[in-house]
């Protein structure tokens, strides 16, 4: 599940760090857009580019 | 007012607002399935109880037993049902015993973390686990018969409503 991982990762940065994240997993971006509203981390951006997910988030608090 | 209220209330407990499951079956499917959805809830910042009551209690079995002092039907839960992840049957084929290799098997083919890979996880996460002791009543479970883990307590059906009231996720598997 890549939200571990994500959640894993971003939780040992500071408030305001950026982190680009690359992810097959089809479900990603809904999961994304979910987890980063109830964690209160911003999703930059999210693009799709030959089944490869590539998301920017900004560590919220 | 009532909304400020409940606010408040919810983040001065850490217990509030996040999912409770009462795991009432011992299936590994199923089991699977509350652990994903707990996993996600962690990861999401929040807190995560898990109720095992009745079959769901073979899943916090030690493969040791400790039979001494119980009744006779006890000594049979004790000996036919199963003790912890490994001997969980699944729901759906079965096949005596041969369907969850062939499902621990198909999760390692799809790269999908395993069911105790989850389970470290969750517990180094902080997860709370409360298990049923009316159920340790009728089959004769001794605490000593159960894993050990830094969030485990033991409670009944007021205690799981407690909790389940206070989360916003609630459900039975």
């Amino acid at each position: 599940m890549p939200i571990i991982t994500v959640a894993r990762v971003v939780k040992q940065g500071k408030k305001g760090d950026r982190f680009t994240i690359l992810c097959k997993d089809p479900a990603f971006k809904s999961d994304m857009e979910a987890w980063s509203t109830s964690t209160g981390n911003r999703l930059i951006s999210i693009d799709e580019k030959e089944g490869v997910f590539t998301a920017v988030i900004e560590k919220g608090k | 007012v009532e909304a400020i209220l409940e606010n408040t209330t919810e983040a001065d407990d850490p217990d509030a607002g996040g999912m409770a499951v009462l795991i009432f079956s011992n299936d590994f499917d199923k089991i699977m399935a509350v652990i994903n959805m707990a996993a996600a809830t962690t990861s999401m910042g929040m807190p995560c109880h898990l109720y095992f009551t009745f079959w769901g209690t073979s899943f916090l079995r030690k493969k040791k037993m400790d039979n001494k002092g119980k009744l006779f039907l006890q000594k049979m839960f004790s000996w036919m049902l199963p003790k912890g992840p490994k001997e969980l049957p699944i729901s759906r084929m079965n096949f005596l015993g041969i369907g969850p290799r062939l499902m621990r098997l198909l999760m390692k083919q799809t790269k999908q973390p395993s069911m105790e890979d989850l389970w470290k996880i969750l517990v180094d996460s902080g997860i709370n686990v409360i298990m049923c002791t009316p159920t340790m009543d009728i089959m004769g479970i001794k605490k000593d018969e159960i894993i050990e883990l830094p969030n485990l307590k033991f409670g009944g059906a007021a205690t799981f409503i407690n909790l389940a009231a206070k989360s916003k996720v609630s459900f039975v598997i």
